[in-house]
C-alpha cells in the first residue's frame, strides 16, 4: 500500500486525494452517479488497486464497455480478483438486516485482502439505499459511517458513498454530509463544512 | 463583504454557502426545507430549525423564537422557524439565515414555477398525445368510414348497374345527377355523358316536354309531390316512345329540396301485351257475336226453308196441274218466284253467317256474281257505285256458290269501308294464264289457266306494312266493332281451298283491287248445264224411303217423288222409318231422310238400317246442318245431300244422280 497522502486518483477529478478519504456524492441524476462510478472503478483498475462495487446502478455490460475503452477486461480484472461485483442488498442487508459491524469488519477484511495481494491501494464504491430505514439495524446508518472515519484511518480504503437525492429527504441528507468529511459538489470533490468527527458527532437516530 | 461580528466564523459561512449551493442541486421540493432547516440547525445560536406552512404559526411567536417568512414577491412559502438558544451567538450570522431563507424561497418558486411548467408540459404533452390519439382515431375512423362509404357507394352503384328499373337523380334544375347504367342503356348515353344534362331535353318528347316539366317544377318549387306514381314516356336511342311506370320523391339533403329522386319501370311492352289483349278480347267477343249471330240464321233458315219447302213444293205440284192459260197458273208462278227469292236470299244469309254446307261444283263465276248483285247493292249502300264487269268467255270454276257469295260479300264490305263516303266499287270476271316466266317475275302467282275475280274500290287504300298482315286472322284496320279481322282470312282460306289464290294491290290513297284467281274446271260433267238447256225432269221406278219430321215437307217430297213414278215408303221420325225398314228389308233403293231430327239424326239412322239394304243409297236433305254430316262445313266424301227448299226438278234430278251413281259408300 503506498504511503503517499495524495498518492490516490479518483478518476473522476484531477484532484488527487489521500488513500482511506471517505467521500459523499449527493447525486440527482443517473448519469451524474455512472459518471462517477465508471471512473472511479476504471481509474482504481488501471493503478492495479483492489476494487470493489456495491451498486446496482451500471450493468455488468456497461461497466465492461467502459473498462474496455481503457484497456481493460471486466473479466480479466474479476478472474485476477482486483475488481468485486456486489449487489448493495447483499452487501449491505446480508441476513436481512444491516449490521454496522459486519460491514466494518468485511471492510477491514478487504483492505487486509489487499495488502496481503500487493497491490498498492485498495477502493469501493457503493450506493446506500433509502429503504436501508425499513431493515432491522437500518437507524445506525450514521454510526456506521461515522466509524467508517475512524477505521479508514488504520485501514485507508478510499471510499465513496452514493446516495440518490431523489429518493432521501432533506434531513437525513443533511445528516449524511455530516459524516463524510469530502463531499462531491459540481464534479469536484470539497472539504464538507459539515463534517462532524466521530466525537463531535451526536448520536441521532435516522428519521 | 463586512462581517458584522468578529465572532463571525468562516466554516459556518463555508456551510451556509454549502446549504445554498447543495440545496440548488436537490430534486425534491418538499426535501428542500428539511435540508436547508437541518443545515441551519448548526449555526451558532441556533437549537433547532424547522419550516412550518404559514396556516400552523402561531399568531406571535414565542420567546426565543424567531420568524423567518419564506417568500418572494406575493408569494409565499411559509416560515423557517428558529429556535434561539444563544442569541449573541447567533446574531452575527442572522442576515446570512435571511439570505438563506430568500434563497430558499427562490429556489421554491423557481421548483414551483419548474413544477407548474412540467405539469404544463405533461399537460400539454397530454393533450398533444391525447389529441393526436384522437386524430389518428379520427383518422382511422374516417378512413374506415370513408373505405366502408366506398364499399356501400359500390354496392349502391351495382345495385344501380343491374336494376332493371331506370334510377334518376335530378337537382333542383332538372339537370342529371345520377342515371344508372338501364337508363343510359335506353337513352343511349354514358353516366358522364348524361351527368349535368338536362334530363326533360334528354329524354323527353318535344310535345310532351313543358307539361312534363311543369309537374317536376311544381313538385319542386311545393317541396311536395302530388305526382309520386304516374306514367309517362320517354323517348329511347332509336327514337321510339317508350313508357315508364314513374315512382317519384321529392329529395331533400337537411330539410331543404335539392331535386327529386325517381325510379321508373318500362312498361312499354306490357302494355302493348295489354293492348293486344284487349283487342284480341274484342275481336274474341266479335267472333263469338258473329258465331251467336250465325247460329241464330242457322237456325232461322231451317225452320224458313222448311217452310220455303212446302210453299216451293206445292205450289209446283200445283202449277203441273194447272193450265197455263188459266188466271191460277200466274197466281201460282208468282208464288214460286217470290218463293226462290226467298230461298236465295236464305241462301245468301247462311253464307254471310258461314252456315252454309260446301257442296262444289261447276259454274259460271259471272252468273254466280250477277246473282248476288242485288245483296251486294244493299251491303254497300246508296253513296257507293258498284260496276259490274262481266269478263267475256269466262272458263267455268269449281267450288260451292256460297263460297263465291262469301268472298264477294266480304271483298265488297271491306272496299265499302276503304270509302270515305262516296266512291266507287267494281267487280270484273277474267280470264288468266300464267306462264313460268311471269310467275318467276311475280311472287305468289302460280302457273295455270285461272278466272280472275277481281273488286276494286277508290278508298283511302293500305300502306305495305298494312298489306303485310292483312290476311292475318283477326288483323283489322278498322275501328272497334265495324270488323272482325276474320273476312279476308276467311277469303284467303277459301280461295287456297279451291286451289286458288289472291293478289292485292294497293297504295294510301289511290285504292285496292283484290283479284282472287280461282282455276280453270277443265271437266265436262255439268258442262250441258251451263249451257243452260232444259234437261227433263228424271224419273224412276225404284223404292224410296222419305223420311222428315215435318209433315209438310214429308208430303210434298212424298208428292214429287211419286210425280216421278218412284214408289214412296214414309216415316216422320226416326223410329218410324226404322219400322218401315224392317218391314221392308231389302226393298229400298234410296234413303231420303233429313239431317236434323229429334232422338236420332239422319246419318245415325242410315248407318241403323244399312245393314237391311245393301245396295240402299242415301240422301240427305236439310235447310241447315251442323256438323252432323259435313266436317268444317265441307260435305264428307262420298255423301249426297240436297238443299232445302228444293224444286221438282232439282229433287227428281239429285234422287236420279244418287241413284245412278256408283257406289261411293
Amino acid at each position: 500500500m503506498g504511503t503517499d497522502d495524495t498518492a490516490i486518483d479518483l478518476g473522476f477529478t484531477s484532484m488527487r486525494v489521500p488513500a482511506g478519504t471517505h467521500v459523499c456524492q449527493l447525486y440527482a441524476e443517473d448519469d451524474e452517479r455512472n459518471e462517477v462510478l465508471l471512473r472511479f472503478l476504471t481509474g482504481g483498475l488501471r493503478g492495479g488497486e483492489a476494487t470493489a462495487c456495491f451498486s446496482d446502478g451500471v450493468s455488468e455490460a456497461e461497466l465492461a464497455t467502459a473498462l474496455t475503452r481503457s484497456g481493460l477486461s471486466l473479466e480479466a480484472e474479476v478472474a485476477a480478483g482486483r475488481l468485486s461485483l456486489a449487489s448493495p442488498a447483499a452487501v449491505y442487508f446480508e441476513g436481512g438486516r444491516f449490521d454496522p459491524e459486519r460491514m466494518l469488519a468485511r471492510l477491514t477484511s478487504f483492505h487486509d485482502d489487499a495488502v496481503a495481494a500487493g497491490r498498492p491501494a485498495a477502493r469501493v464504491i457503493g450506493e446506500m439505499s433509502p429503504e436501508i430505514g425499513s431493515f432491522p439495524g437500518g437507524s445506525r446508518l450514521l454510526e456506521y459511517e461515522s466509524r467508517v472515519n475512524r477505521l479508514l484511518c488504520t485501514h485507508p480504503v478510499t471510499a465513496v458513498c452514493q446516495y440518490d437525492a431523489r429518493r432521501f429527504d432533506g434531513a437525513t441528507l443533511m445528516d449524511v454530509l455530516s459524516v463524510h468529511p469530502m463531499m462531491i459538489v459540481g464534479g469536484g470533490v470539497v472539504y464538507n463544512p459539515f463534517y462532524m468527527t466521530p466525537e463531535e458527532l451526536p448520536r441521532r437516530d435516522l428519521p | 463583504m463586512t462581517f458584522p461580528d468578529q465572532e463571525l466564523r468562516a466554516d459556518v459561512l463555508a456551510r451556509l454557502l454549502l446549504i445554498q449551493s447543495m440545496a440548488g442541486q436537490l430534486p425534491r421540493t418538499e426535501a428542500l426545507a428539511d435540508f436547508v432547516c437541518r443545515g441551519l440547525a448548526q449555526v451558532p445560536g441556533i437549537a433547532h430549525a424547522w419550516h412550518a406552512a404559514e396556516t400552523e404559526l402561531p399568531v406571535a411567536a414565542p420567546a426565543g423564537v424567531e420568524r423567518v417568512p419564506v417568500r418572494l414577491g406575493a408569494h409565499h412559502y411559509g416560515e423557517v422557524v428558529l429556535r434561539i438558544a444563544d442569541p449573541d451567538r447567533y446574531r452575527p450570522y442572522a442576515p446570512y439565515v435571511a439570505n438563506l431563507v430568500v434563497m430558499l424561497a427562490v429556489m421554491l418558486q423557481e421548483r414551483g414555477q419548474r413544477t407548474l411548467q412540467e405539469a404544463y408540459q405533461e399537460e400539454l404533452e397530454r393533450r398533444v398525445a391525447e389529441r393526436t390519439r384522437e386524430l389518428s382515431e379520427e383518422v382511422r375512423e374516417r378512413r374506415t368510414a370513408e373505405a366502408q362509404a366506398l364499399a356501400e357507394k359500390r354496392r349502391a352503384e351495382a345495385y344501380l348497374d343491374i336494376a332493371e328499373a331506370l334510377i334518376l337523380e335530378l337537382d333542383a334544375d332538372g339537370r342529371i345527377v345520377v342515371l344508372n347504367q338501364r337508363g343510359c342503356d335506353l337513352l343511349g348515353v354514358t353516366p358522364d355523358a348524361a351527368r349535368g344534362q338536362d334530363w326533360f331535353e334528354l329524354a323527353i318528347a318535344p310535345e310532351e316536354r313543358d307539361a312534363v316539366r311543369a309537374v317536376f317544377e311544381r313538385a319542386i318549387a311545393a317541396a311536395e309531390n302530388p305526382y309520386e306514381y304516374y306514367d309517362s314516356a320517354i323517348v329511347d336511342r332509336s327514337g321510339a316512345r317508350r313508357v315508364l311506370a314513374w315512382h317519384n320523391i321529392v329529395h331533400r339533403v337537411d330539410g331543404r329540396v335539392v331535386g327529386s329522386l325517381s325510379s321508373g319501370i318500362d312498361i312499354t311492352a306490357r302494355q302493348q301485351a295489354e293492348a293486344d289483349k284487349r283487342a284480341l278480347e274484342a275481336q274474341l267477343r266479335d267472333a263469338q257475336k258473329l258465331e251467336s249471330l250465325g247460329r241464330l240464321a242457322g237456325g232461322v233458315a231451317h225452320d224458313f226453308n222448311n217452310m220455303l219447302a212446302v210453299i216451293l213444293g206445292h205450289a209446283e205440284l200445283a202449277i203441273r196441274e194447272t193450265d197455263p192459260d188459266a188466271p191460277l197458273y200466274r197466281d201460282l208462278e208468282e208464288i214460286l218466284e217470290a218463293a226462290n227469292r226467298s230461298s236465295d236470299l236464305t241462301r245468301q244469309l247462311l253464307a254471310f253467317a258461314r252456315r252454309q254446307i260446301v257442296s262444289p261444283r261447276v259454274l259460271d263465276l259471272n252468273e254466280a256474281v250477277g246473282g248476288m248483285l242485288k245483296m251486294l247493292r244493299r251491303l254497300i249502300g246508296e253513296d257507293i257505285d258498284l260496276a259490274w264487269m262481266p269478263g267475256a268467255r269466262l272458263w267455268p270454276v269449281e267450288m260451292d256458290p256460297s263460297q263465291v257469295d262469301q268472298i264477294l260479300a266480304n271483298l265488297c264490305v271491306n272496299a265499302r269501308d276503304a270509302i270515305a263516303d262516296v266512291g266507287k266499287i267494281t267487280i270484273e270476271t277474267h280470264r288468266q294464264v300464267f306462264d313460268e316466266d311471269y310467275c318467276a317475275a311475280h311472287a305468289n302467282f302460280r302457273t295455270g289457266e285461272y278466272v280472275k275475280l277481281s273488286v276494286s274500290d277508290d278508298g283511302c287504300g293500305m300502306d305495305k306494312a298494312t298489306l303485310a298482315q292483312i290476311f292475318e286472322p283477326f288483323f283489322t284496320t278498322k275501328a272497334y266493332g265495324k270488323g272482325t279481322g276474320l273476312g279476308l282470312a276467311m277469303v284467303h282460306g277459301v280461295v287456297h281451298q279451291n286451289n286458288g289464290f289472291v293478289n292485292v294491290y294497293s297504295e294510301p290513297g289511290a285504292g285496292t283491287t283484290f283479284s282472287v284467281y280461282l282455276p280453270r274446271y277443265t271437266g265436262t260433267a255439268e258442262r250441258s248445264a251451263l249451257d243452260g238447256a232444259v234437261e227433263p225432269t228424271p224419273t224412276g221406278l225404284e223404292t224410296i224411303l222419305v223420311v222428315e219430321d215435318e209433315p209438310a215437307i214429308l208430303v210434298v217430297a212424298t208428292k214429287m217423288l211419286r210425280l216421278q213414278g218412284y214408289t214412296v215408303l214414309t216415316a216422320r221420325n226416326a223410329a218410324e222409318a226404322i219400322r218401315v225398314s224392317n218391314e221392308n228389308a231389302g226393298g229400298i233403293d234410296l234413303l231420303l231422310t233429313d239431317v236434323v231430327m229429334p232422338e236420332m239424326n239422319g246419318r245415325d239412322l242410315a248407318k241403323h238400317v244399312a245393314p237391311l239394304h245393301a245396295s240402299m243409297k242415301v240422301l240427305f236433305m236439310s235447310g241447315y246442318t251442323a256438323n252432323v254430316i259435313a266436317h268444317q262445313g265441307v260435305l264428307d266424301p262420298g255423301t249426297h245431300f240436297i238443299q232445302k227448299p228444293f224444286s221438282v226438278q232439282s229433287l227428281a234430278a239429285k234422287v236420279r244422280e244418287v241413284l245412278d251413281g256408283v257406289d261411293d259408300a
